[in-house]
């Protein structure tokens, strides 16, 4: 009679728990991640520099630029976009549109789906945390060495 | 390491199986951040993500941590049913079971990692629920067989109780207790190993990729077959003791005849 409690208990939780990881998987199948999300067409709008305030003697030109010293530490892999629109396709191609002409790179979505990956064809690799997106936003912070994580926040805007 | 089970378990069986967990689920936890951007060995930091998801209204990030933590859940819960239920058919068969399941997940990992990821979010989200399981099945069955003095996944409560060893060893009536000077070293050496562990595996991936996830499965094959060929090893001693003393014995009832013959 116990056995059969016993057995009756591990199947009901064994089911319980399949139940809960079935409506997990089909509660994400059907929301969409940031990997839908950020196909589309969007154009940067504005760079933030949040840890800017530590460096006091800086004018607000200043301000806009990343010091010397700081992107000798976030290394010499990084490079800056700016005033550029990202086409990201589905297929995980992103285009970027430059004044100066176009580049391919190759996109792609990695951890919960709040890292961003952009491959270069020169195998330089640029790291973004997706502090945001929705419609009409996403927000870019440059994920690179804890120590210097969130000094540059890039702004888009879906066009 | 596997056989005995709770308070029938020796320091050194605790250490030995506490390093070389430790050492895997170190390796394991670097892996995951180089490769997929998240932990997969610890779960706290995931409690405080799904938390501050379901603050921000991202829902499927809330969701999708929340199926990681489970997953680590079920691969406790999965190991502990295992070593409670089959512990008096064959405690080393319960025992190794859940690091033979372990073993299957990690190799899957490597393999699907080596031969056909494309980086794409579901991919990286299911690996990464493969390898909480992973590490959940391995902290419950440390835990369970060790009557929890053996924990190697993450490092919290261990840095907790080891914080407290070194207050309590300050005081000289402490340091004569062998319990928890043993207490002590065996948390350290765990810790010790898990950084040991992260270390090399951040080393390492950079030459092999996702071949990593085998290395960790070799070691854990260790964990496993040391049992097997202590087992081996003590029945053919005892084999050959029994032997030697049949032998002695049929020369002395020999002679014995030859003195009452005589």
């Amino acid at each position: 009679m116990v056995a059969l409690i016993q057995m009756k208990s591990m199947f009901a939780f064994i089911a319980l728990s399949l139940g809960v990881v079935s409506a997990s998987v089909l509660g994400i199948a059907s929301t969409n991640g940031t990997d839908k999300q950020i196909v589309g067409n969007w154009v940067e709008i504005d760079w933030v520099y949040e840890k800017v305030d530590a460096y006091e003697n800086y004018d607000d030109a200043e301000k806009k630029q990343v010091p010397e010293f700081i992107k000798q530490s976030i290394g010499e892999q990084l490079i800056i976009h700016e005033a550029e629109t990202w086409h990201f396709m589905p297929d995980g191609r992103l285009l970027l549109q430059k004044e100066d002409g176009e580049e391919e790179l190759q996109w792609r979505i990695k951890g919960r789906g709040h890292i961003l990956q952009l491959k270069h064809d020169n195998n330089v690799i640029e790291t973004f945390e997706i502090a945001g997106i929705d419609k009409e936003n996403m927000y870019l912070h440059l994920e690179t060495e804890v120590q210097v994580r969130g000094i540059a926040k890039l702004i888009f805007k879906r066009i | 390491m596997l056989r005995k089970y709770s308070t029938s378990r020796t320091l050194s069986e605790n250490i030995r199986l506490g390093i070389l967990t430790a050492f895997s689920a170190g390796m394991v936890n670097v892996a995951a951040l180089i490769i997929f951007f998240s932990f997969a060995s610890n779960v706290t930091g995931h409690y405080a993500i799904l938390a501050a998801e379901i603050a921000k209204g991202n829902w499927y990030q809330a969701l999708v941590v929340f199926l990681w933590i489970f997953m680590f859940f079920f691969g406790s819960f999965s190991s502990n049913f295992i070593v409670i239920n089959y512990n008096k058919v064959s405690p080393y068969i319960a025992h190794a079971t859940p690091i033979v399941m372990e073993i299957i997940c990690l190799m899957a990992v490597g393999i699907y990692g080596q031969f056909f990821y494309r980086e794409t979010l579901v991919e990286t989200e299911a690996l990464l629920a493969l390898m909480l399981f992973a590490m959940g099945l391995q902290n419950g069955l440390t835990a369970s067989i060790s009557n929890g003095a053996v924990k190697t996944t993450h490092l919290t409560g261990a840095t907790t109780d080891l914080g407290i060893l070194a207050s309590m060893l300050l005081r000289s009536e402490y340091r004569r207790n062998e319990e928890m000077v043993g207490k002590a070293k065996l948390i350290s050496l765990i810790a010790l190993f898990y950084v040991a562990g992260a270390v090399i595996s951040g080393f390492v991936y950079f030459r092999i990729g996702f071949q990593l996830f085998y290395l960790v499965s070799a070691f854990l094959v260790v964990v496993i077959f040391y049992d097997a060929y202590e087992i081996r090893f003590r029945k053919f001693l005892a084999h050959e003791h029994n032997k030697r003393k049949r032998s002695v014995f049929a020369v002395s009832a020999a002679s014995n005849t030859e003195d009452s013959e005589s």
